[in-house]
């Protein structure tokens, strides 16, 4: 395998029990994508886009194919193992920010690394947040913050592990076009300065056109690998 | 993969990061966990408290052991002590002091009253450890020295009397030296039943209570030499006691039995924490749920995040843990608390003082058991957390597993269920009744969960679909996923299935105890009515407008033979497995054609039919023909005050002994017993004004009995007109139920007072306790046994009758049978009695149940025979029923009705023939509160 190569997925399907048959969601999907570039994942809503999304980042098991991703086939490892790829070299941005209601910008921020084991995080969290304009906000609990902070703290935190790939699934799709125009620069921004490959799903094109791949996504089959 | 932090469970609850994440977590439900964890604290807190009274109760028992007893050593008997023993006695050695105590009648003089008491003549220093405390304190001293009578403080509060009041005991009029406040080793609620009085031993003989005869209960106390072991000398003279019909007891005994008692104080007191905790867990545990719930949103995002298993379940066990530890200190604080406050709320409970300290492995105990059930009940729910899928933060729907699919739930059940099981087991004596508790909690359990999943298949099964929204909806929410059905249904079920258990269990527990309050429950019992005074008594209680509720004949009676086998040989045979007070006791039968409510018909016939053959068909009761080793179809011989009769049994029948009414073994057919020498007992219910009532109107109309006879006394012997044997007695028929294992709380019977013979002067003995002490009235209303001895004409005629009809019969019998001169001849010596027949001979040959009876003791053989039959054992059992249980001897002149005599065989205390007593009315039990039954506290120390 090309060393290059961090996300690799071959023949990728997933299907669930549906009444009497099977549904299948993602249908026999291969591509890679290589270490440092961006990728968009489009399609329109119920193609498969954040299923397969979820299989590529390990937290959810394919029917049939294999995805290995930094080097490691996910198939092969259990719950924890993924989990523990996923906290060193995955970065998550969701839909709806998913911060956790009870700790502060801050705290949520320091996360991925206190899951490590690590301390004395805080000042790397701090720093993170001041670089996506929220050095004000650091004590602010999610609630506090409008949807547009919210995900640039779940910005900050997606990066503060320092992934090899950042996984966002639709990071606008909650948010007004200005805030997620600031939103998707502090995203680019972050991951050109730290070089990291950004796996991107969106129906909004203009933003994929940003990424140097786009891979279309129709009935949970690749319609074109551009 | 390594990976840096620690892999499992435990390793991620040492990590601070997993502490203080669950701190973080906890933020926005801090407040209502604490809220929560405070379900768990009164468990906690009962556990506590009671662990720390145990500890506490011990070491006090442990400390004040010798002035439980009083004495190294006490001696008993219901005989004034022969030569023998007193020559035994003097070998025994150290120092003695003398006790001759039984029922009696005070009187106060201004103002006017009687009451029945418990008097004590005392002689010698007694107690040798600890003090009687009375008030003033010196009083206890100067009484001895004749310096009036100590008076239960109780009794002078009733009575509105004081100390220096005159009180007359029997022919003494004497002074009240000063209250009694308290008895070593005796606890307040005995004496609200017996007050207690005691005098001098110098006043006793001109109290003229105690003639000849008169039974009352003598005790010798010996204050042992240092080098003297109380407990081995006891077993150097145990089969002399035992010949001498001596009770004994020592520290050891003493202590041996209040530690029992207080077992089961202990075991119950600690069965209603754990309950509560138990209760507390599934509170706890339906918080968590919902705090879980809540979390999992943020438990995916944290398994997204590469949080593993282990780790974020770490977090909320912490936060469990937490809940756990704040509730069991908040418990133990709120225990040791309470705890402080139980000695004085258990005061007159318990026979000596106990001062509170502090018992910190109490208090560590009952924290580590509320931690522990907390956090297995905080766990069920939290397994969910394991559960959760990463899936989760970007799909709302992911799923988790179920849980019942989870091994852990499982572990965890199992574990909480063996906590329970442990506990109940280590509770009681009986690993039996821990079991049944388990297992029913289990039950009650598996019928909740069974109805929940019930609930949830029919109401998506069955809801109409035209129904109105808000029903839809409403039961929707009972089935769709993530309902609650079953935790509620759980949580309130089993809630509401503890508490009404506890509730029952103390109902139970009180019920035994007392009467009832209930309009048909009886709460007077008259007895010793002679046939012929039961119209008289019938209009009294009429005229004072009490309900009579039930009414029964009594004939006593002893065994002769079972199933062919004489009673003597069953008694030599000590491998018959018959207990010897089923053979030797004697047997208070009624006739019936009805049974009562207390009874149940378990197999056989009822109604008994005579059927004209010679062999009287009888029903008995389950348990005694069990002990007896009879069923139905057996045979048994009776003897029937000196006449032998031939019965079958036909029918066993079940009692419920703890019922306030007669209750009897055997039952009769009518037709049988009729011309036998009986009494009646008649059961009331005194509605409002209390038993005082009654005892006042009877005492209306006796006083000039009461101030011209000193013997109106149920102590005493009636002193009758024609002959000089005079003799009264107090009897304790107490008979051993308890040591039968599996037998039912045998009641204690209460003897009842046979007539001396019949007075032609109407004179009514009640014994009406009147205004209980607080403490009783908060226990228990008290069964209350008001006995009229009533209208006494003086002819003894229904004995004559009856013997001599017996006499005609057998001799006819005899006279059938050839070659039975010898016998004949005994026959007619045995019809040397004082009462000459007054009817024909020939009037008994029509009587059916006498026709046949061949086997018979000659007559003559019935003047010593019954004596050495006699039965004295008794103990400490029924505790009302000691307190009033009250038997006359039989003066000569009617002797084939006889006494409760000492049993010590042919003796001038000892008379022949038997005392008439009711079978078995119960007393409310001597399966008492908090199961102190067989040792009560008074120690079994009081028999009378
Ligand atoms: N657990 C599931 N069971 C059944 N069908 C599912 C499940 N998860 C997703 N699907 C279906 O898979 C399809 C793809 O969903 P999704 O990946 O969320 O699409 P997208 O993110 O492109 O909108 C949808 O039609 C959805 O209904
Ligand atoms: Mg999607």
């Amino acid at each position: 395998m090309n060393p290059s190569v961090i996300l690799e997925v071959k023949q990728l399907t997933k299907s669930y029990p549906n009444g009497s048959g099977m549904l299948t969601v993602v249908k026999d999907i291969s591509f890679q994508i290589e270490s440092g570039s961006s990728c968009a994942i489009v399609g329109p809503s119920g193609s498969g886009k954040t299923t397969l999304l979820g299989l590529c980042a390990g937290l959810d098991q394919p029917t049939s194919g294999e995805v290995h991703l930094a080097g490691t086939n996910l198939g092969a490892l259990g719950e924890d193992g993924r989990a523990q790829v996923r906290n060193e070299s995955v970065g998550f941005v969701f839909q709806n920010f998913q911060l956790i209601p009870t700790l502060t910008a801050v705290e949520n921020v320091m996360v991925p690394l206190e899951l490590r084991g690590q301390k004395l995080v805080r000042d790397e969290a701090v720093r993170l947040l001041e670089r996506v304009g929220l050095g004000q906000r650091l004590g602010h609990y999610p609630s506090q913050l409008s949807g547009g902070e919210q995900q640039r703290v779940a910005l900050a935190r997606a990066f503060i592990n320092r992934p090899k790939v950042l996984f966002a699934d639709e990071p606008t799709g909650n948010l007004d076009a200005e805030t997620g125009h600031l939103v998707i620069e502090n995203l680019f921004a972050l991951n050109a300065s730290l070089g990291t490959t950004l796996v991107l799903v969106t129906h909004d094109m203009e933003l994929a056109r940003r990424t140097q791949r786009v891979i279309r996504l129709k009935g949970g089959a690749v319609v074109n690998g551009e | 993969m390594s990976n840096p932090t620690s892999p499992n469970l435990l390793g991620h609850l040492f990590s601070s990061w997993t502490w203080l994440m669950a701190w973080r977590d906890s933020r926005a439900s801090r407040r209502r966990l604490l809220f929560f964890s405070c379900s768990i604290v009164l468990g906690i807190a009962a556990l506590t408290a009671i662990g720390s009274l145990g500890v506490n109760l011990e070491r006090a028992l442990e400390e004040q052991a010798k002035s439980l007893l009083g004495a190294d050593l006490v001696i008993g008997s219901r005989h004034t002590f022969t030569a023998e023993e007193e020559k035994m006695f003097t070998e025994i050695g150290g120092e003695q002091s003398r006790e001759v105590s039984f029922p009696s009648m005070i009187h106060f003089v201004n103002p006017a009253g009687a009451r029945l008491v418990q008097v004590r003549a005392l002689d010698g220093r007694f107690p040798f450890y600890g003090a009687l405390e009375t008030d003033p304190p010196t009083a206890a001293e100067a009484f001895r020295k004749g310096g009036g009578a100590l008076v239960e403080q109780s009794l002078l509060t009733q009575f509105n009397a004081k100390v220096g009041d005159t009180i007359k005991l029997g022919e003494l009029t004497t002074r009240v030296a000063g209250s009694l406040l308290k008895v070593p080793g005796e606890t307040v609620i005995f004496a609200t039943i017996a007050p207690r009085v005691y005098l001098p031993m110098s006043d006793l003989p001109s109290t003229g209570l105690l003639r000849e005869g008169s039974l009352a209960r003598h005790r010798v106390s010996f204050k042992l030499p240092e080098t003297v072991d109380a407990q081995k000398l006891v077993e150097k003279l145990k089969t002399k006691f035992d010949e001498n019909r001596l009770t004994h007891n020592t520290v050891e005994d003493r202590k041996r039995d209040l530690g029992r008692s207080m077992d089961n104080l202990y075991s119950y007191l600690n069965l209603v924490g754990f309950i509560a905790l138990l209760l507390g867990g599934v509170g706890v545990a339906s918080a968590i749920h919902v705090h879980v719930k809540q979390k999992l949103g943020t438990v995916a995002v944290l398994r997204c995040l590469g949080g593993s298993i282990a780790q974020t379940f770490a977090v909320y066990v912490a936060q469990g843990m937490a809940l756990g530890l704040f509730g069991a200190l908040l418990g133990a604080v709120l225990g040791v608390a309470i705890q402080a406050a139980l000695p004085q709320v258990l005061a007159d409970l318990i026979p000596f003082e106990f001062e509170f300290r502090t018992s910190w492995w109490a208090v560590a105990r009952a924290m580590s058991i509320g931690f522990f059930i907390c956090l297995l009940f905080a766990l069920l729910p939290l397994l969910a957390v394991r559960r959760v899928s990463p899936l989760a933060a970007i799909r709302v729907s992911a799923g988790s597993q179920t849980s019942s699919r989870d091994p852990l739930t499982w572990i965890v059940a199992g574990a909480l269920a063996a906590g329970v099981l442990g506990f109940a087991l280590t509770q009681g004596r009986d690993w039996r009744v821990g079991l049944g508790f388990a297992g029913g909690l289990a039950l009650v359990f598996a019928l909740l969960a069974a109805t929940a999943k019930g609930l949830i298949v029919a109401t998506r099964k069955f809801t109409p679909a035209n129904a109105p929204f808000t029903v839809r909806q409403g039961l929707a929410n009972l089935h769709r996923p993530n309902n609650r059905t079953l935790l509620l249904l759980l949580s309130l079920g089993l809630g509401t299935f503890l508490m009404s258990s506890l509730y029952l269990v103390q109902q139970t527990l009180l019920t035994q105890l007392i009467s009832s309050d209930r309009k048909d429950q009886p709460n007077a019992i008259l007895f010793d009515i002679q046939p012929d005074q039961r119209e008289g008594v019938s209009n009294l209680v009429h005229s004072l407008k009490l309900p009579i509720l039930d009414e029964a004949p009594i004939v006593t009676m002893r065994l002769n033979s079972l199933k062919g086998r004489t009673v003597e040989s069953i008694l030599t045979n000590k491998n018959s497995g018959i207990p010897n007070w089923t053979l030797r006791r004697e047997y208070r039968c009624t006739y019936s054609d009805r049974l009562r409510d207390s009874e149940k018909l378990i197999a056989g016939t009822w109604p008994l039919k005579t059927n004209g053959t010679d062999v009287i068909p009888i029903s008995v009761e389950d348990g005694i023909a069990k002990e007896l080793q009879i069923g139905l179809g057996d045979e048994v011989i009776w003897d029937v005050q000196g006449v032998p009769m031939k019965t079958r049994v036909v029918s066993l029948r079940e009692v419920d002994w703890r019922r306030v009414q007669p209750n009897f073994f055997v039952v009769f057919p009518p037709g049988a017993l009729e011309d036998a020498p009986s009494m009646h007992v008649l059961v009331a219910r005194e509605i409002q004004r209390g038993i005082r009532t009654v005892a006042a109107r009877n005492g209306e109309r006796i006083p000039q009995r009461v101030r011209h006879r000193p013997d109106v006394n149920p102590a005493n012997a009636r002193h009758h007109p024609r002959t000089d044997r005079v003799r009264g007695s107090v009897h304790g028929d107490v008979h051993g139920g308890d040591r039968t294992a599996g037998s039912r709380g045998r009641v204690g019977d209460r003897a009842f007072p046979a007539r001396a013979g019949k007075h032609s002067a109407p004179n009514a003995r009640c014994v009406a306790p009147a205004d209980f002490p607080r403490v009783v009235r908060r226990v228990c209303r008290a069964g209350i046994v008001v006995g009229v001895d009533g209208w006494l004409a003086g002819d003894g005629r229904g004995v004559g009758d009856f013997r001599v009809r017996l006499q005609g019969q057998l001799r006819a019998n005899r006279a059938a049978a050839a070659g039975r001169t010898r016998r004949r001849a005994d026959a007619d010596r045995g019809h040397g009695l004082p009462h000459e027949p007054r009817r024909d001979d020939s009037s008994a040959a029509g009587n059916p149940a006498l026709r046949g009876v061949t086997s018979v003791l000659p007559a003559a053989r019935w003047k010593e025979k019954p004596a050495s039959r006699c039965r004295t054992r008794g103990r400490c059992k029924g505790f009302f029923a000691d307190a009033l249980m009250i038997s006359q001897k039989r003066d000569r002149r009617s002797r084939g009705r006889s006494s409760p005599c000492g049993g010590r065989g042919p003796s001038p205390r000892c008379g022949p023939g038997r005392g008439i007593c009711a079978d078995r009315i119960p007393s409310g039990s001597s399966q008492t509160l908090f199961g102190w039954r067989r040792s009560w506290p008074c120690g079994g120390q009081y028999q009378y």
